[in-house]
C-alpha cells in the first residue's frame, strides 16, 4: 500500500513522516525534474510507503514543484492521502484540503497540533468536522506521537473501503468573463468563502491573543531596541560553545589522539599493517592517504554535532523565524532576502546544510543569490586554513579570525550588490510572505533526529566523495616520473608537483605563484583543511618562509572565497536545478575571489594606511551612491525594478493614491 | 486605504487583493481574502516587514506586499 502524505508548511508535516517512518527514508528526485522526493517505510507495517509531497498552500499549477505534488496525486499511484492540517490554524489549512479532495481518492485528515488546540482552549467538534469533509478526521500530536497507530489503522481502512471525501460546493460569479489567472484567485476566494460559512458551526475558538505567548515573547524578541543585542548574544553564545569551547576542545581531542601522526589509528594501523607485511606503498595509501586524509575531515564531526544541535534548537522554537523577519530590511537594500541569514549562520558550521536550507527563501532571485553567496561564510573546515595564516603570518594576531568572518558577510552582501543588477536577476520576482509560527519549547528527540541526521549526512560524503578524492590526491601526490621512469617519487616530482606548475602561473598576480601553494589551493576543492596538510608537507620550514604578509592575506582571502569543497559544489549543483546558473555561480565565486585576492595584495603591499583608507572611502562611496540611486529612482518601499515604466506604480506610493 | 498604511495596532478588513498574479495569488491563499479581519500586530525594529495577525496565525509581509492589499480599517482595536 502506498499512503502520499500532503499538507501546508509548518503543519508538523515532517514530524509526522519521521513518526511514520523512523530514520528508514530516501531522498530522492522526483521523475524528470530536481524537486527532493522523500520516501519512507512504514515503521509498523514493512509493506505500506509513505511518500512525502512538497509543502503547500495550495496549487499552483504554474510551479513545477507543485506539478510535481498535483501529477503524482493524480496519477492514482497512491492508495490514500493523508492530509495533515494545524489544528491551531483551520482556514488556511483546510483550503488545500478542499483542493486535494477534489481528486478523488480515499482521503484522512490528521487533526496535528491538537495538545495545543486544547490548550489554546478551542473547541473542535470532531464527529461535525468529518462528516462535513467526508473523511475520516484523526487529532494527533506528531511531536508527541500520540494518535499515530490511530491515524494509519484510519489510513488503512480509507484504502480499502475507498471511500471518497465530500467536494465543495463552489459557485463563482461571472465565470465567463474571467481569464484563467482570475479564475484561479476567484476560486481561492470561493473555496475561503465556504470554509467561513461552515466552520463556526463545528470550531468554537477563543480569542488567540489573549492565550498565546508568542505576542508577548515577541514583544521582547523583535523588540526595536532589544532586537539586535539579543540576536547579537544568543548568536554569540553559540559559537563559543560550539567552535570555540567545547567544539574546539573536542576537534583538538579527536584530531590528536586519533587521526594525528601519533595518534591512535595512524599508529595502530601502521603497526598492524607492517606487521602482516603490507608492501610500503600500500601503507602509505591506507595510512597516510585513507586514514590521515578522512580523519580530518571526521575529526570535524564533534563541532558540527554541537553547532547543527544548537541550531536545531534556534529552529524548532520559532527564533529562526525572527531572524529573518527582524533582519528582512538591512538584507533587502543588497538584494537579498532576511531569509538568507539562515543559510549564512548554517553556513558558518558546514556549506553543504546551508546550500541545502536556501529551500525556504521563496522568491527566485534571493533563493540564487543565497546559493551563489552563502559558501563566502567561512565553514569550520576553514577555520584552521585561518589559524594557520593567523600564527605563520601575522603572530597570533586576535583580529585575523574576525576579520574572516567580516570579509565573508562584506563578500555577500556586495554580491548582492553587484549581482542584482544583472538582467537575469532583475526580472525574476521576491516576496516576503512567511508565516512566524508560535513559540514552542523543542523537544529533545526532533533536536537530536535531526542533528543525527545532517552529522549522518557529513559523514556519508566524508565516507564517499572525500575518501576517493583523498586517494586521488594521494596518488598524484605519491606518483610521477623520475629518472626516466614512473613510480613513487618525492612530492617535488610528483603529478601534482607538475600541474601546480602548470597552472601556478594563474596565481602570480596574487603573490602566491610558486606550485606548492596551488597544489594546496587545489587540495583545498576536495576539503578546505587539506590546505593546511598539504601546505604543512610542502614546506617543512613553516609557510612563514614562503609567504610575505601581503601574499599570505591574498592566499587567505582566495582561499576563504573561491568555489567551496566538492561536497558543498555538489550542492550547488542540485540547488541550481540547472547547468548554466551552476558553472555561473562557480564562476563568478572564483572571479570574486581572484579579484578581491589581487586587490587585497596590491593594496596591502602599499602599505596599511593606504589599504584602511581606500577600503572605507570605496564603503563610504557605496552606501552613498545607492543612497542616492534609491532616492532617485523613488524606491520609497523596495522592490528591485524601479518605478520608471511600473504598471504598479501607484500601488508602491500610497501617500499619492489617497491624493 | 492600503494596508501598509494601517498604523500598528489597528485592526482593518481587507476589501480587494491586486497586485502581479503570482503574488495575488499567494496573499489569497495565505488567507487575506477580502472580508477577513487584519490585525497589524508590529513592524520590524527597522519599520519593515510587517507582522500581521489573520485567521488565528501570524504572517510577516514587506510593506510592498502590503501595498497591493486594500483594507478598510476599523475604529479602535487593541
Amino acid at each position: 500500500m502506498r499512503i502520499a502524505l500532503a499538507g501546508n508548511p509548518n503543519s508538523g508535516k515532517s514530524t509526522l513522516f519521521n513518526a511514520l517512518t523512523g530514520l528508514r527514508q530516501t531522498v530522492g528526485n522526483w521523475p524528470g525534474v530536481t524537486v527532493e522526493k522523500k520516501v519512507g517505510i512504514l515503521k509498523t507495517d514493512k509493506e505500506t510507503e509513505v511518500v512525502d509531497l512538497p509543502g503547500l498552500y495550495s496549487i499552483d499549477p504554474y510551479s513545477p514543484e507543485e506539478i510535481v505534488s498535483w501529477n503524482y496525486l493524480k496519477s492514482g499511484e497512491a492508495d490514500v492521502v493523508l492530509n495533515i492540517v494545524d489544528g491551531t490554524n483551520l482556514e488556511r489549512n483546510f483550503m488545500f484540503t478542499s483542493e486535494i479532495a477534489e481528486l478523488g481518492l480515499p482521503m484522512v485528515v490528521a487533526l496535528n497540533f491538537y495538545d495545543r488546540v486544547k490548550k489554546f482552549g478551542d473547541e473542535i467538534d470532531i464527529e461535525k468536522l468529518s462528516a462535513w469533509l467526508g473523511c475520516p478526521v484523526i487529532p494527533i500530536s506528531a511531536l508527541k506521537n500520540d494518535g499515530i497507530a490511530e491515524l494509519i489503522d484510519a489510513a488503512k481502512k480509507a484504502a480499502k473501503e475507498k471511500t471518497k471525501p465530500n467536494v465543495f460546493k463552489i459557485d463563482i460569479k461571472d465565470e465567463k468573463d474571467l481569464s484563467q489567472t482570475d479564475r484561479q484567485s476567484a476560486v481561492i476566494e470561493a473555496r475561503f468563502k465556504v470554509i467561513d460559512e461552515n466552520l463556526p458551526k463545528i470550531v468554537k475558538r477563543k480569542d488567540r491573543f489573549s492565550v498565546s505567548k508568542t505576542a508577548k515573547i515577541d514583544k521582547i524578541l523583535t523588540n526595536k531596541w532589544l532586537a539586535f543585542p539579543i540576536f547579537a548574544a544568543i548568536i554569540f553564545a553559540v559559537y563559543f560553545v560550539s567552535v570555540s569551547s567545547l567544539g574546539a576542545f573536542l576537534t583538538d581531542l579527536f584530531s590528536e589522539n586519533l587521526f594525528g601522526d601519533e595518534g591512535f589509528f595512524i599508529t595502530s594501523s601502521r603497526a598492524w599493517l607492517t606487521a602482516i607485511g603490507c608492501a610500503p606503498w600500500l601503507v602509505g595509501l591506507i595510512v597516510d592517504g585513507i586514514i590521515a586524509g578522512v580523519g580530518a575531515v571526521l575529526s570535524f564531526v564533534p563541532q558540527i554535532i554541537i553547532l547543527f544541535f544548537l541550531l536545531s534548537i534556534l529552529e524548532q522554537c520559532g527564533y529562526m523565524a525572527r531572524i529573518a523577519f527582524v533582519f528582512d530590511k538591512i538584507f533587502r537594500f543588497f538584494g537579498l532576502s532576511g531569509k538568507t541569514l539562515i543559510p549564512m549562520l548554517i553556513g558558518t558550521g558546514c556549506g553543504v546544510p546551508a546550500i541545502m536550507a536556501t529551500k525556504s527563501i521563496n522568491g527566485e532571485r534571493e533563493r540564487r543569490l543565497a546559493v551563489m553567496t552563502t559558501t563566502f561564510m567561512p565553514c569550520s573546515a576553514k577555520i584552521p586554513v585561518i589559524a594557520l595564516i593567523s600564527s605563520a603570518i601575522f603572530g597570533g594576531a586576535w583580529w585575523v579570525a574576525p576579520l574572516a568572518y567580516f570579509i565573508g558577510i562584506f563578500a555577500i552582501l556586495l554580491s548582492g550588490l553587484i549581482l542584482k543588477n544583472f538582467k537575469a536577476f532583475k526580472k525574476t520576482e521576491s516576496s516576503f510572505m512567511m508565516e512566524l509560527p508560535e513559540y514552542q519549547l523543542p523537544t529533545l528527540g526532533k533536536v537530536l533526529n535531526s542533528t543525527l541526521y545532517q552529522a549522518l549526512e557529513f559523514v556519508k560524503k566524508a565516507g564517499t566523495i572525500i575518501l576517493l578524492a583523498v586517494v586521488g590526491v594521494w596518488f598524484l601526490s605519491s606518483f610521477g616520473f623520475a629518472g626516466g621512469k614512473f613510480g613513487f617519487v618525492e612530492t617535488e616530482q610528483s603529478l601534482l608537483a607538475t600541474l601546480g606548475k602548470l597552472l601556478s602561473w594563474v596565481f602570480v598576480p596574487l603573490g602566491f605563484g610558486d606550485w606548492r601553494e596551488t597544489v594546496a589551493v587545489m587540495t583545498g576543492l576536495i576539503a578546505k583543511e587539506n590546505i593546511i596538510s598539504t601546505m604543512e608537507i610542502l614546506f617543512p620550514a613553516g609557510i612563514a618562509t614562503a609567504l610575505s604578509a601581503s601574499a599570505g592575506f591574498s592566499f587567505l582571502i582566495f582561499n576563504l572565497l573561491c568555489a567551496p569543497c566538492f561536497a558543498a559544489i555538489g550542492a550547488i549543483k542540485r540547488e541550481m536545478h540547472s547547468a548554466k546558473w551552476f558553472w555561473f555561480a562557480i564562476g563568478y565565486q572564483c572571479l570574486f575571489a581572484y579579484v578581491a585576492a589581487l586587490i587585497v595584495y596590491w593594496l596591502s603591499r602599499a602599505g596599511a594606511t593606504v589599504l584602511v583608507s581606500i577600503i572605507v572611502l570605496a564603503i563610504l562611496g557605496l552606501v552613498i551612491y545607492y543612497i542616492i540611486r534609491s532616492k532617485k529612482s523613488g524606491r520609497v518601499i523596495g522592490c528591485a525594478n524601479g518605478c520608471a515604466g511600473c504598471e504598479l506604480r501607484d500601488a508602491c506610493h500610497p501617500k499619492k493614491e489617497i491624493k | 486605504m492600503l494596508l501598509n498604511g494601517v498604523a500598528v495596532g489597528q485592526r482593518a478588513r481587507i476589501i480587494s487583493v491586486n497586485g502581479p498574479e503570482a503574488l495575488k495569488h499567494h496573499i489569497l491563499e495565505m488567507g487575506l481574502t477580502p472580508d477577513t479581519e487584519v490585525f497589524v500586530m508590529a513592524k520590524a525594529p527597522l519599520g519593515d516587514p510587517l507582522q500581521l495577525f489573520v485567521r488565528g496565525y501570524q504572517l510577516s509581509m514587506r510593506a510592498a506586499e502590503a501595498a497591493f492589499i486594500e483594507v478598510k480599517p476599523k475604529e479602535g482595536g487593541k
